[in-house]
C-alpha cells in the first residue's frame, strides 16, 4: 500500500491536479474579492467584519499553495495548507447544509458561478483531502521541481 | 543491543519531529507570504465590499436617471428589495437557470411566466431594465427597474457600467408582442453581458400579477389633475399652466374634439384628433389611449364641444378627464407648440 502510494507518477499527477484545481478556484476570487466576499457572507458562519479579510486573505493562499504544488515546491508543507483549507471549507459546507441553506458555493466562481452547496460539493472536497493527505504523507519536502532541480543531500 | 535499537528510535523519532517542524514552518511562512500579497493587492478592495454592504446599494438608479426622477418618482408599495437581498434568498431549484450566464444570444433566457420573473425580482440578484422608453418608464416602472430603452442603449449601457455589473439583467416592455425587450437584450449581449434575461410577460403581466412597481408622483400642486372626476358635471377645468405642465411632462394625452377639418387646420401639437361628431366610432380604438393618462380635452371653440365629448366620455368609464376651456386660443397666444398646415390659410 505504501509503495503504491509513494509511487512518484501518482504524487507528480495528484500534485498537478490537486494544485491545478486550487489555482483555478482562487483566479475567479481573485480577481472578484468582493463578489467572494459576498459569497462568504451568505455562508452567514463569519462575524461580518472578518468577512472582507478571509475574502481578501483565502483565495490567495489558494493560489499560492496550489501555484508551489504544481511546481513541486515543498508539496508536504503546501498539501498541509491545503488540507487546512479544505477541512475548514468542508466543515463550512456541512453546518449550512445541516442547517439547510442553500446558498451559492463560492468554490469555483471563475467555471461555475452559480453552483449551490450540497452534498456533491462535501464529496468532492473530501475526495481532493484525500489527495491532499497522500501528498502530506507520502511526498518529498523539498524544491524538486519534478527532478529538474537537484537536492544536493 | 537493546540500548542501541532504542537510542536508534529515539533518534528516529527527533528526526521525524524536526521533518515535521520543518514542514509546519514552512507552511507557516507561505501562508504569511500569501497574508502579506493578499492584504497588499486585495486588502483595501475587500475593505471597501464592507463598507458598500452596510450602505443599502441595490436600488441604484443611474444618476443621469435619478436627477429627474428622484424628485418625482416615489415608491409606492413596501416591500424593499433591501431587505430581501440582505437576507439569505433561496432561490428555488427549478429556476436556478435562470441566474447562468448564456453563451449565445439564442440562448438568452425567455421568462414568461410571473413566477419567473417574481423569483428573478426577490433574489434580489436581478435588475430590471426598462426598454418602453422614457416617458412611460417615467410615468411607472417596476420597483427598482432602470431605463433604457432600445434608442438610447448604446450609449447608455457604458454609462451604467456599474450599476449593470454583476446582476442578471431583466429586460421587458408592453409584453406579449413587444421587441423592445428583446433588443435591448441583444444590445446588452453584444455589450459583453451574459447574464441576461427578456421578461416576456412584461409591464402588463407585472401590474396584473401587482408585484410592486414605482409610480410617479406629482407635486402638490398639480396633484388635482390625477384625481379622477366625482361626477360628470365636475369634471374639472385647467389652466393654461396646467396644461402646459402636463404636455411638458407628457403626464396627459391631448384631445382635439373639433370638427376633423379644423383639426386638420390647426392643433396643439401632438393632439390627437378626436371629433366631437363621431365619438362612438373612436370610442373602441382609443380605449388603451384614454385609459393610459389623464385625457385633456379641448376644442377651438369656446368649450362646448369639449363639454360634450367630456360627459360622453365619463359615461364610457374614462373618468380622468380635464377640460381645457378656450384651450387652442390660450395655447395659441402663449406661443406654445402648435401645428399649423402649411397649405391650409
Amino acid at each position: 500500500m505504501k509503495k503504491i502510494l509513494s509511487n512518484s507518477v501518482l504524487l507528480n499527477i495528484l500534485k498537478l491536479a490537486l494544485g491545478f484545481v486550487f489555482v483555478v478556484a482562487s483566479i475567479g476570487k481573485i480577481m472578484d474579492p468582493q463578489g467572494f466576499a459576498k459569497d462568504v457572507y451568505s455562508y452567514v458562519i463569519l462575524p461580518s467584519y472578518i468577512v472582507p479579510l478571509f475574502a481578501a486573505i483565502i483565495p490567495w493562499i489558494e493560489f499560492i499553495a496550489g501555484f508551489l504544488l504544481i511546481f513541486d515546491i515543498y508539496p508536504k508543507s503546501n498539501a498541509l495548507i491545503i488540507n487546512g483549507l479544505l477541512i475548514v471549507f468542508i466543515f463550512a459546507i456541512l453546518i449550512d447544509v445541516y442547517r439547510g441553506i442553500e446558498i451559492s458555493c463560492g468554490c469555483f466562481d471563475f467555471i461555475f458561478p452559480e453552483e449551490k452547496i450540497g452534498w456533491v460539493t462535501i464529496v468532492r472536497d473530501l475526495v481532493l483531502l484525500v489527495f491532499g493527505l497522500i501528498i502530506m504523507f507520502f511526498d518529498h519536502n523539498e524544491v524538486k521541481v519534478y527532478g529538474l532541480i537537484k537536492n544536493n543531500d | 543491543m537493546r540500548k542501541k535499537v532504542v537510542k536508534k528510535s529515539e533518534v528516529k523519532k527527533s528526526n521525524n519531529l524536526k521533518e515535521i517542524f520543518s514542514i509546519v514552518l514552512k507552511s507557516v511562512i507561505i501562508v504569511s507570504v500569501s497574508v502579506v500579497i493578499a492584504l497588499c493587492y486585495t486588502g483595501l478592495r475587500a475593505v471597501t465590499v464592507d463598507n458598500n454592504k452596510n450602505q443599502n446599494q441595490p436600488v441604484s438608479i443611474s444618476p443621469t436617471v435619478a436627477e429627474t426622477t428622484q424628485e418625482n418618482v416615489q415608491p409606492t408599495s413596501t416591500p424593499s428589495p433591501t431587505a430581501t437581498a440582505t437576507k439569505v434568498y433561496q432561490i428555488p431549484s427549478q429556476y436556478k437557470y435562470l441566474f447562468q450566464p448564456v453563451s449565445k444570444k439564442e440562448d438568452i433566457h425567455k421568462v414568461h411566466n410571473i413566477e419567473e420573473a417574481k423569483v428573478l425580482y426577490e433574489s434580489g440578484k436581478a435588475l430590471f431594465i426598462d426598454a418602453r422608453g422614457t416617458q412611460e418608464y417615467k410615468q411607472s416602472h417596476i420597483k427598482g427597474a432602470i431605463d433604457i430603452s432600445v434608442g438610447e442603449a448604446p450609449s447608455k449601457i457604458p454609462q451604467l457600467k456599474d450599476v449593470l455589473k454583476d446582476k442578471v439583467l431583466v429586460t421587458y416592455c408592453h409584453g406579449v408582442g413587444c421587441h423592445l425587450s428583446d433588443k435591448v437584450a441583444y444590445a446588452l449581449f453584444d455589450a459583453g453581458y451574459r447574464k441576461i434575461a427578456i421578461y416576456f410577460g412584461g409591464w402588463p403581466q407585472w401590474l396584473q400579477a401587482n408585484l410592486p412597481i414605482e409610480e410617479y408622483q406629482p407635486p402638490e400642486e398639480y396633484k388635482h389633475l390625477f384625481v379622477e372626476a366625482d361626477n360628470e358635471n365636475k369634471i374639472q377645468e385647467i389652466t393654461l399652466d396646467d396644461a402646459k405642465f402636463l404636455y411638458d411632462n407628457m403626464l396627459a394625452n391631448f384631445i382635439d374634439v373639433d370638427y376633423q377639418d379644423n383639426y386638420n387646420k390647426i392643433h396643439i401639437d401632438r393632439a390627437v384628433a378626436f371629433p366631437v361628431d363621431k365619438v362612438e366610432q373612436y370610442l373602441p380604438g382609443y380605449d388603451n389611449f384614454l385609459k393610459q393618462k389623464p385625457v385633456v380635452i379641448y376644442c377651438h371653440g369656446s368649450g362646448g364641444k369639449s363639454r360634450k365629448v367630456a360627459k360622453k366620455l365619463y359615461e364610457a368609464g374614462y373618468k380622468k378627464i380635464l377640460l381645457f376651456i378656450n384651450g387652442l386660443k390660450q395655447w395659441e397666444k402663449a406661443n406654445y407648440p402648435i401645428y399649423k398646415n402649411p397649405n391650409v390659410r
